[in-house]
């Protein structure tokens, strides 16, 4: 199995945890990467401002894609849907995709719908399969009782999506419970991070950083489950500041899914770049030595 | 609380979606509250009667856009893209970690390839003529 690996920017930016850990795991699987070269931002962070520079600079990349004959995984929310979505209207409207290879006529390129785009969540359910996953776990994380937040744009616009249902991922949650741990319920999976509105009124977005926390920790949970660096970054980066704002701790460690794997696969926490997280994980890793 | 993020009406309504409807064009593309959608796409998923709410509301930002009213934060961005291909300066400090943890060098983007894309499609057009760099 072989992808081209579309790595974004918030990744090499602030969150290389994700990367490390995601590349270990994938490896065990027999994934091979190749990393896309001199690839652009997906253009999600245009779309509201611009959306003709978001298809414009998400097609140069499926271009690559192209040019290089692979298709693409994504680790990050974002860059995967603004992708897909791209790639998914450029094939289906022949007027679009004639409009945006009008553009791309100006740097050569020209976008011919050959490839697809994959969630790293996707690749992980889909192309290798729970049992096949469970079958690499040595360490079961049994005593380990977590929550998930796989992010929006991991499962909507469902109807454009199509992979699992945002109020009760029950295949994401089925990936997490492959590693022994209880993956539990808490009111309203689905609420945003509130990532994109950080910039905006980032007191809004604490509180909604928050209130999840709140739900989380309010139903036992022991650490949060992300697949997305920029939800990561929030829950995560943001949790002090959101302890500061709600006038109450909540100590929640929050681990990308391929740590949370890497960990029932033995493999050594520094390995998974755990010691990288802000909020720290001590607690949680003496649950799983015992 | 829970749908302030993730639903226009709401939003633009301090929670009130009912309260004063319809509102101007003009009110709408001038307040701060149409930035606050997150693009979740939570409402277009619970829509009954399948309208594309986000879509509705990155059109009507894109309107605003163009008139020039849009967040610095935006405006930001899109610099940080015009001028390196990518939407965050990665600083030097991180890609020496990269290869600490043995991770490959970060390709550098187009930015030649990048900048005539986002010149035809009028963005650097949109930047300048706001008071950007």
């Amino acid at each position: 199995m072989k992808y081209l690996l579309f790595l974004g920017c918030v990744i090499p930016y602030r969150v290389l945890s994700y990367e490390i850990s995601a590349r270990k795991i994938l490896a065990e699987f027999g994934v091979e990467l190749i990393d896309m070269p001199n690839f652009n931002c997906c253009g999600f962070p245009l779309e509201a401002i611009n959306y003709e520079a978001t298809l414009v600079l998400a097609a140069r990349n499926l271009c690559i894609a192209e040019e290089e004959g692979l298709s693409i995984l994504a680790l990050c929310n974002g860059c995967s849907e603004t992708l897909y979505l791209v790639n998914k209207k450029l094939k289906e409207s022949k007027e679009l995709r004639e409009k945006v290879n009008d553009f791309l006529s100006n740097i050569g390129m020209e976008f011919k719908g050959k490839i697809e785009v994959k969630h790293l969540a996707r690749v992980l359910y889909e192309d290798i399969g729970v049992e096949r996953i469970k079958k690499k776990v040595v360490n079961p994380l049994s005593e380990l009782v977590v929550a998930q937040h796989g992010g929006c744009h991991l499962f909507r616009p469902v109807k454009h999506i199509q992979f699992d249902d945002p109020d009760n991922p029950v295949k994401f949650k089925s990936l997490i419970e492959a590693t022994g741990a209880k993956c539990v319920s808490y009111p309203d999976e689905s609420q945003c991070c509130g990532g994109p509105i950080s910039g905006i009124e980032s007191k809004l977005a604490l509180q909604l950083v928050a209130d999840k926390l709140k739900r989380i920790k309010g139903v036992g949970a022991q650490a949060l489950i992300t697949v997305c660096p920029y939800c990561h970054l929030m829950y995560d980066s943001m949790q002090k500041m959101a302890e500061r704002e709600a006038g109450e701790e909540f100590g929640i460690p929050v681990l990308h899914y391929p740590q949370l794997l890497g960990l029932a696969m033995g493999m050594d926490p520094k390995e998974l770049a755990i010691d990288m997280l802000k909020v720290k994980a001590t607690k949680i890793l003496e649950i799983i030595s015992k | 609380m829970d749908e302030l993020a993730s639903s226009l009406g709401v939003n633009v309504n301090e929670g009130k979606p009912r309260r004063k409807l319809p509102w101007t064009l003009m009110d709408v593309l001038s307040g701060n509250k149409l930035w606050l959608c997150a693009s979740c796409f939570r409402c277009m998923d619970r829509c009954p009667r399948d309208v594309d709410f986000t879509e509705i509301s990155i059109a009507l930002r894109n309107l605003a856009a163009r008139k020039g009213i849009m967040p610095e934060v935006y405006k930001e961005q899109a610099l940080t893209i015009i001028e390196t291909g990518y939407a965050f300066r990665i600083s030097e400090a991180r890609l020496k970690l990269r290869s600490k943890y043995g991770l490959p060098e970060l390709p550098k983007s187009d930015v030649e390839q990048v900048n005539k894309l986002l010149d035809v499609v009028g963005l650097k057009n949109m930047i300048k003529t706001e008071g950007g760099k």
